[in-house]
């Protein structure tokens, strides 16, 4: 092997270096990560110049070590239990830098020294945490004017004013993002938003999908060109930032992997993986694996005139191509409506009816009873059917009617829906068993399509035929029934869960109340408000039976309230002031549904926002650098920071702490987001964008560490002191689950679990509290011990842990 | 423009824009009787309000000679020094400077705005998907990740890319080889003309 004197030298005198800061680091070897970090680099290096320079040994030794200081960094490996072996890979490493340098040799790397350092090695890994960057206030400001543009940005509206305000402030990549073509473009833009979330220190934004108008033809003709060819780099990047929009974490891995290997293609070893690959893709197209974009696409499919169209808005992708090709074939559909909930055996007699007559393809509930209509794909004319029917069902205990589809539906059970008063803990009561009743259907879906049944079934059958006689028609037999039940089991699952799509539509309806109640409290307060400053206010309530959670209520309550009367007090002129406009000023709350989403906004006719006092303000209180050019919008959202007020008279009733940051705080932990906008002279609009729902979860908050924890409600049996007995539970320490140093215990808490009952010891017990939840990271996803991220009434973040995963730890 | 006069010309352009740089006004005339030149004409239009680094880029423009400017991004100064030489065998490509860690290769990514930016994996201070995560913001043009720490197919290399690297290779593997002159680094190169959009490198 021959090294050009240059290379050489440069080579021997990094390698050396690297070598000697590894030696010196292992003679007092320290388990704090950067120490790792730099071990870790310096073998990494190693490998990486031995490659290049084509040394095989000295690159086989210091990718052993790497792998090994990579575990030690997961912390599941000890650098101080690694050190001898590390040494002896650093002795290997120095002889073979010799015999290379000398003498140009390769030694292969000594058997023993890549032995010892194999042993060390721990094989899975646990996901790493994205890192928090440093904050600044502007950041979130941008970040917030981004989500409220989202929807229009989404529709392919241009904003030159956002694009302004990013590029001030160096994020000039975001900047030409700003006009996203399609949506591969819109999936590159969202991951953007999401990285500015992170370095603005705020929690990751959750995607408005419903509410967003996504270019669904995109996602139809994305798919079609997947189908058609072998994707290449650029179409497989276009189609993983179009599933990273949707959502779809597996579609997007699987594209990025293919945009990963067709641009390595000049590497013989990529080519061989991507042919490799590519009967998996061709069958994973097949099966839809792509789901989120197959939804997508197919809505943009114009709904066919022969389906019933309360039918076709809720069938899946492959009932809807049986229908039609039922249709094709000649077949007749049936709207058959049915009795749910009877006797087992009478629904035994309506399935074997059912079955003989055609297909099911989809069901509906109907509302306001317990019957169900069924869509049927049948070769049997009408009256075949009927008469089977007479025989199957002679009393029409189970099928009510029975119709050709084309018909129009029989109407609703019953023309008055009553109304009945129920106390409100009953409702919870409700709410809070159908979200136990879907984690338990959920449980059961999960253990159903546990991939280890099937490979057990297989199992079953490889041994029958491996047996002979007597004890192979026994297996053969047992395993038959065992294929049975399952499929039963399989039916009554999938019945389940449509059943629990119906309960939780219901469950909501039983959440949601008139957004009226949230305004009942503004016309007294707008009230007193005006008349203590001796302004006319005349205020207007718009959309008051707009429905909204209840949870909403008590976080928005008082964040309206404040608005309006800041609008009064601050925002429309004192009389004599309003120029040539009405003297009586107009204050209006309106609220509004859009899909998914509510929108509440607060606007008055009065002087608008005076933006140079605000830039003073912002200057006075270093939100931004002096000279710092900003846009009219992202002014106002300045007004949005932590501490800001623009108003130096200490007024009687808005000047007390309460500021604009507050009510945006609210808002974002309710999920929404909060938009200004303002006109000189005319007059400012507050736009709050909700989303209609919020998943509220009653938790035990306990302590750890100084930090407070969350436990479901209804998974705790019994709270104890520290020094009762626990009855011979299973006894784990919280700290002990959560990586921590031991502490005295303060409490016990009983928890209910599947696999038994557990004692968890705490530092604290604290209180019982009902959660507003967050969708949780990836990243903390993975994880078995956590369920959810919560934020408590302060906006502090608290992790809800999961009793099952507990003892698999956190860390 | 005429060949030969390409050659004349292209020097004293450059050198009329450097003077214009250091502040000399007089340069702005030397640059107008230049721009008088045969199938220079798009020049004379621009001398005005365009700064120096562009007008000389401009110059550069007429002769089709573009060269997209390379920061280089490794903590290993062996490494660098393989892929400044890799570098310097495509026309195309200028280096244009170098950072042994994550946050000197964010400064320099401002200073130097290059067109592209082959990136290493890990490095002390900031790792390369930390710089990725600021620079997926802010820019400038466009990475490649150089990395033996981002397997094909593997999470480093799915994560670079959804943070927006245009592309993932490996790390020049036996350069001092016996077949080094055919196969050096031929696929990072291949994989930086393509990023660039310019092409094959063969």
């Amino acid at each position: 092997m021959l090294l050009d004197d240059s290379l050489r030298a440069e080579f021997a005198a990094e390698s050396e270096e690297h070598l000697d800061a590894i030696e010196a680091a292992l003679v007092h070897p320290s388990e704090e990560r950067p120490a790792i970090d730099a071990l870790f680099r310096a073998f990494h290096s190693l490998k990486g110049m031995s490659d290049a320079v084509g040394a095989a040994g000295m690159k086989a030794l210091a990718h052993r070590a790497e792998d090994a200081l990579g575990a030690a960094r997961q912390g599941k490996l000890r650098v101080g239990a690694a050190a001898p072996a590390l040494l002896l890979a650093a002795d290997a490493l120095r002889a073979a830098r010799l015999a290379l340098l000398e003498r140009g040799a390769d030694p292969p790397a000594p058997p023993q020294v890549l032995a010892a350092l194999t042993a060390l090695l721990a094989a899975p890994d646990t996901p790493a945490l994205p890192d928090a960057g440093p904050t600044d206030p502007l950041l979130a400001t941008l970040l917030s004017m981004l989500l409220e543009a989202a929807p229009r940005l989404a529709a392919g509206g241009s904003e030159p004013e956002l694009q302004a305000a990013a590029a001030e402030i160096g994020l000039h990549r975001l900047a030409a993002a700003l006009q996203p073509a399609g949506l591969p473009g819109l999936g590159r833009l969202w991951q953007m938003i999401e990285l500015l979330a992170a370095q603005a220190g705020e929690p990751p934004p959750a995607l408005p999908l419903p509410s967003l108008p996504l270019p669904r033809g995109d996602a139809a003709s994305l798919l079609a060109a997947l189908a058609t060819g072998w994707p290449g780099a650029t179409l497989a990047r276009d189609a993983a930032d179009a599933a990273h929009l949707l959502g779809d974490a597996t579609a997007e891995a699987s594209l990025r992997r293919l945009q990963d290997l067709a641009m390595r293609l000049p590497d013989r070893d990529a080519a061989a993986a991507l042919a490799g690959q590519e009967t998996g893709w061709r069958a994973a197209l097949r099966q839809g694996t792509l789901a989120a974009l197959h939804g997508l696409g197919l809505e943009a499919a114009p709904p066919d005139p022969r389906l019933p169209a309360d039918f076709a808005a809720v069938l899946s992708p492959s009932a809807r191509r049986r229908a039609l090709a039922a249709l094709a074939a000649g077949q007749g559909l049936y709207r058959v409506r049915g009795v749910t909930g009877g006797a087992p055996e009478d629904e035994a007699a309506l399935e074997f009816w059912l079955r003989g007559a055609g297909e099911v393809l989809g069901s509906l509930s109907v509302p306001g009873s317990q019957m169900l209509d069924l869509l049927l794909a049948s070769a049997t004319p009408e009256d075949g059917l009927r008469a089977a029917l007479q025989l199957a069902d002679p009393d029409k205990r189970h099928v009510v009617s029975l119709a050709p589809a084309d018909a129009p539906p029989a109407g609703p059970a019953s023309p008055i829906a009553p109304s009945l008063r129920v106390r409100q803990d009953v409702v919870d009561n409700i709410i809070t068993l159908a979200a136990e009743v879907r984690a338990a259907a959920a449980a059961l879906s999960d253990a159903l399509r546990d991939p280890t049944g099937t490979a057990a079934m297989s199992t079953l059958s490889a041994l029958e035929h491996r047996l002979e006689g007597g004890p192979a028609r026994q297996l053969a037999g047992a395993a038959t029934q065992l294929n049975r039940l399952r499929n039963r089991m399989t039916g009554a699952d999938s019945r389940m869960t449509l059943s629990m799509r119906q309960l939780d539509e219901a469950v909501l309806e039983l959440r949601v109340v008139p957004v009226g109640m949230l305004f009942q409290r503004l016309p007294r307060a707008v009230r007193s408000v005006a008349d203590a400053a001796g302004k006319h206010v005349r205020l207007e309530l718009l959309g008051e039976d707009v429905r909204i959670d209840r949870s909403l209520i008590e976080l928005l309550a008082d964040p309206l309230l404040h608005l309006a009367r800041n609008a009064v007090d601050h925002g429309i002129e004192p009389p004599g002031g309003r120029g040539s406009k009405p003297a009586e000023a107009t204050l209006r709350v309106a609220a509004e549904r859009l899909p998914g989403q509510l929108r509440i906004t607060v606007s008055d006719d009065g002087g608008g926002i005076d933006t140079a006092a605000v830039r003073r303000t912002a200057l006075e209180r270093g939100l931004i650098a002096s000279g710092t050019v900003l846009t009219e919008a992202a002014t106002h959202a300045l007004l949005l920071r932590a501490g800001f007020s623009t108003r130096s008279v200490v007024t009687d009733v808005s000047g007390r702490g309460v500021g604009l940051d507050i009510v945006h705080d609210a808002v974002r932990r309710a999920g929404g987001h909060m938009g200004i906008s303002s006109t000189p002279g005319q007059g400012t609009r507050f736009t709050l964008t909700l989303p209609t729902s919020a998943a509220i979860q009653p938790v035990l908050l306990v302590e750890a560490g100084g930090h407070p924890y969350g436990l479901p409600a209804s998974r705790v049996v019994a709270v104890l002191t520290a020094d009762e007995d626990v009855g011979g539970l299973p006894v784990l320490s919280l700290e002990q689950a959560l990586g921590l140093p031991w502490a005295p215990a303060g409490g016990t808490v009983v928890l209910e679990r599947p696999s038994g009952r557990l004692a968890l010891r705490v530092a604290r017990v604290s209180r019982r509290t009902d959660l507003l939840l967050r969708p949780l990271h990836p990243g903390l996803a993975a994880m078995p011990g956590l369920s959810a991220v919560g934020m408590l009434g302060t906006g502090d973040p608290v992790l809800v842990l999961e009793p099952d995963g507990l003892e698999a730890g956190l860390v | 423009m005429d060949p030969e006069l390409l050659a004349a010309f292209l020097p004293e352009w450059r050198a009329a824009c450097a003077r214009l740089a250091a502040g000399d006004a007089r340069a702005l005339a030397t640059l107008r009787s230049l721009a008088e030149a045969p199938g220079a004409e798009s020049l004379a239009a621009a001398i005005d309000g365009t700064a120096p680094a562009a007008l000389a880029a401009l110059g550069d423009a007429l002769s089709g000679a573009v060269t997209h400017p390379v920061l280089i991004v490794d903590d290993s100064p062996t490494m660098r020094r393989i892929l400044r030489e890799i570098v310097a065998e495509s026309p195309a490509l200028q280096w244009v400077g170098e950072a042994a860690d994550g946050e000197a290769g964010l400064d320099a990514m401002a200073r130097l705005q290059p067109a592209l930016t082959l990136l290493d994996i890990e490095m002390p201070k900031l790792d390369g998907l930390g710089v990725l995560r600021h620079w997926a913001l802010r820019g400038p043009g466009a990475v490649l990740v150089v990395s033996s720490a981002a397997a094909a197919g593997g999470a480093v290399a799915l994560e670079a890319l959804r943070l927006g690297a245009s592309a993932v290779v490996a790390k020049p593997s036996g350069a001092l080889s016996l077949d080094m002159q055919q196969r050096r680094g031929a696929a990072l190169l291949e994989a930086a003309h393509r990023v660039l959009g310019l092409p094959d490198a063969a």
